[in-house]
């Protein structure tokens, strides 16, 4: 991978980061395949489905479940609220009502609690769900953590991760300690 | 089986149902990010998976069970780990030496020659580890070296008596053959690039071209095969993808190579007056024991290596394997894969509890230890487990569409129990959180469906002779997993290919003689 093609990638970050909950712009390829290349100029992408209310309920939410920390930027900044509207828009109906309505409990929930104190008690009771909300919980922090580590941010900031290229030699373990 | 053909002097017409995808347009490389899905909600390489393939199957099952059902010229082989394993002697016998379903018509030591004979010709890595239970050939390329996980969990499981050897892969650790060797990008599932993983489009179809023997057409559905008022083959008819129009090909000598399912399909849909049950099918076999691997995996987090600097793991997804140690029988018929699930998602942020900071410090803590260990499990041949045919739900081309009918029986589920103690044992040696446990209940088939179209010696029970000839239809054969009488734990892949170059030997001998 060339530095020219990292710089590339670190600029178009900074550019998509400022888009911030309106629009997810799809650019910086370097996979094989000439068709995903194409996406290389797509349009920013734009909600398709939730409401500008809904989508700053959810942006908030998310970034609480995966904050911002002093080794990686969050959700947030990861857009993964339009990952999640992407996923949403393009699911049944049911599945769209499911979110809506969990996002309009979510809404009344935090009129009378923090989201802090929300996200204590769903979690709590996240292996045993006990409310809708509880559910909710669940769907919504599935798709945070699906839509923040496979984003740019996740990958390459968070996880640090330094794969998927081209490796002459496979090393392997070279501990002693590890071996039988 | 083209191929030997072939360079047998035949001439061969190639009819395959999807079309070419250069490995350019291959999905390798791609990150979750330039994927419009991220590669979630089902998300597939669409140039396998085309629009007609969609909701042509139904599973009349309570069963988690599933079939990938891939339409592309090479077939599964663009979509595959490349996994090799022989079968074992004892495996060819399930009815002498175990007393449960059948006996296969041919022995390991007449497949052992075809064994040697396919591995070299598509290129194995791996050691002869001296292991009755896994034969072993002549000739191997070194295995890719263990990773630190692979190396505790050897160390770790040794006491039980578990062993844990390299992984046997169809996959190049050197240059072979015009191929280069693996360059370690863990994309061996999204069809290999640079083919050091072998697949038909890149090692065996070049070689058929070069006979001048070879005719390859896309986009050739098969609907039927025809036979003569001798009740033999004399023509497929096909429908065009493209052109939605119908033809009718003849030819001399037909080999169905259509996968499990499939293959059935098309036998059933086959119908005549001569075969009013379906071709080549006297014995009420075809579409029968049905089969396939069952398992499930878990995923373990080695405090170890917890904590650990990033590092680039990828390399060819497994390196490890543990072979079937257990001599119970039949519960004892189960392996381990090891670390094909990948290193760039964070597996363990699926399950572990919580939110925030502190979840996120905790995922990215836990990712230098990810141990993924997956049971691979046999699954028996029974007849009530079966593939027929739906006409009143045809696919856009009005051609019947296969159901599969499948319930795991007892000695399945004594399979999954004891892989179950087993992994609760290895886990036990091991000092880790595990994030995703086994599941309750088994699942299948991981793509290696077998048995509906079985090899037998009597042709009252089955459908084909030990050459993966029809009884009923002489110049019918059957050459994908569908002709295996019955399965092991191991991958089926290797068997398929080593009974193709046994079937084309056939064949090509029988013309010399004239007696086809």
């Amino acid at each position: 991978m060339s530095d020219l093609k990292i710089e590339r990638r670190q600029l178009l970050q900074l550019a998509s980061a400022s888009l911030l909950a309106s629009q997810l712009r799809l650019s910086g390829q370097t996979c094989n395949n000439a068709n995903y290349q194409s996406l290389k100029e797509a349009k920013p992408y734009s909600a398709q489905f939730f409401t500008p209310e809904e989508l700053t309920l959810l942006d908030e939410a998310m970034e609480a479940i995966l904050p911002a920390d002093d080794h990686s930027p969050g959700a947030h900044e990861a857009q993964v609220a339009l990952y999640a509207d992407l996923i949403v828009s393009n699911s049944p109906d049911d599945v769209k009502q499911d979110w809506r309505a969990g996002l309009t409990l979510l809404a009344a929930e935090l009129k009378t609690s923090s989201l802090a104190q929300w996200l204590d008690s769903a979690s709590a009771n996240e292996h045993d769900p006990r409310s809708p909300l509880d559910i909710f919980f669940i769907k919504l922090k599935q798709t945070t953590v699906e839509g923040y580590y496979t984003s740019r941010i996740g990958i390459h900031q968070e996880l640090r991760y330094i794969g998927n290229t081209y490796v002459k030699e496979f090393k392997g373990c070279s501990h002693e300690e590890h071996r039988a | 089986m083209a191929k030997e053909l072939c360079e047998g002097g035949a001439k061969v017409l190639l009819l395959e149902a999807g079309q070419s995808v250069p490995p350019a347009q291959f999905r390798t490389h791609c990150w979750p990010y330039e994927l419009k899905f991220r590669g979630f909600r089902g998300e597939k390489q669409d140039a396998f998976y085309p629009a007609d393939l969609h909701n042509t199957i139904r599973y009349e099952t309570q069963e988690q069970v599933s079939v990938d059902r891939i339409r592309v010229v090479g077939g599964r082989t663009l979509h595959w780990n490349a996994v090799v394993l022989r079968y074992s002697r004892s495996d060819f016998r399930e009815r002498t030496l175990n007393g449960i379903e059948e006996d296969w018509p041919i022995s390991y030591d007449e497949l052992a020659p075809y064994y040697d004979r396919i591995e070299r010709m598509i290129g194995v890595c791996g050691n002869d580890d001296g292991l009755e239970v896994l034969p072993a050939g002549p000739w191997y390329m070194p295995p890719p070296p263990l990773r630190c996980s692979e190396e505790i969990l050897k160390r770790a499981i040794a006491p039980l008596g578990i062993p844990v050897i390299s992984v046997r892969k169809a996959l190049l650790t050197r240059d072979y053959d015009n191929r280069p060797a693996c360059h370690y990008c863990g994309h061996c599932m999204d069809g290999c690039d640079v083919s050091a993983i072998f697949s038909t489009p890149s090692s065996m179809l070049p070689k058929a071209r070069k006979t001048g023997n070879l005719t390859l057409r896309e986009n050739a559905v098969a609907r039927e095969l025809l036979v003569d008022n001798n009740g033999l083959l004399r023509s497929v008819s096909i429908i065009d993808r493209q052109t939605k129009k119908e033809e009718e090909i003849r030819a001399s000598i037909f080999v169905v190579c259509c996968a499990t399912v499939e293959s059935a399909r098309l036998l059933l849909n086959s119908r005549s007056p001569h075969y009013a049950t379906g071709l080549a099918n006297s014995s009420d076999a075809v579409g029968r024991y049905l089969n396939g691997h069952l398992g499930d995996g878990i995923h373990m987090y080695l405090k170890e290596l917890e904590g650990r600097p990033p590092e680039n793991l990828d390399g060819c997804l497994d390196h490890a394997f543990i072979p079937r140690y257990n001599t119970k029988i039949p519960a004892g018929a189960f392996d381990f894969q090891v670390n094909f699930a990948g290193y760039m998602f964070p597996h363990q942020a699926r399950y572990l509890p919580g939110y925030g900071a502190s979840f996120k410090k905790r995922v990215r803590e836990m990712e230098s230890g990810f141990l993924h260990l997956a049971s691979y499990g046999k699954v028996a041949a029974r007849p009530e487990n079966r593939i027929t045919v739906d006409p009143n739900r045809p696919d856009v081309y009005g051609i019947p569409t296969p159901v599969v009918h499948f319930r795991f029986g007892d000695l399945d589920h004594a399979v999954w129990r004891e892989s179950l103690n087993c992994v609760a044992a290895m886990c036990d040696q091991l000092k880790g959180t595990i994030t995703k446990p086994m599941g309750d209940r088994p699942s299948g088939f991981a793509s290696h469906e077998a048995g509906t179209v079985r090899m037998g010696k009597d042709p009252k029970t089955s459908v084909l002779n030990s050459f993966c000839q029809s009884h009923d239809v002489k110049n019918l054969f059957v050459t994908d997993a569908s002709t295996f009488t019955t399965s092991s734990e191991k991958n089926p892949t290797l068997t398929i290919m080593a009974l193709s170059l046994r079937a084309a030997d056939y064949i090509r001998d029988q013309r010399r003689r004239g007696d086809l």
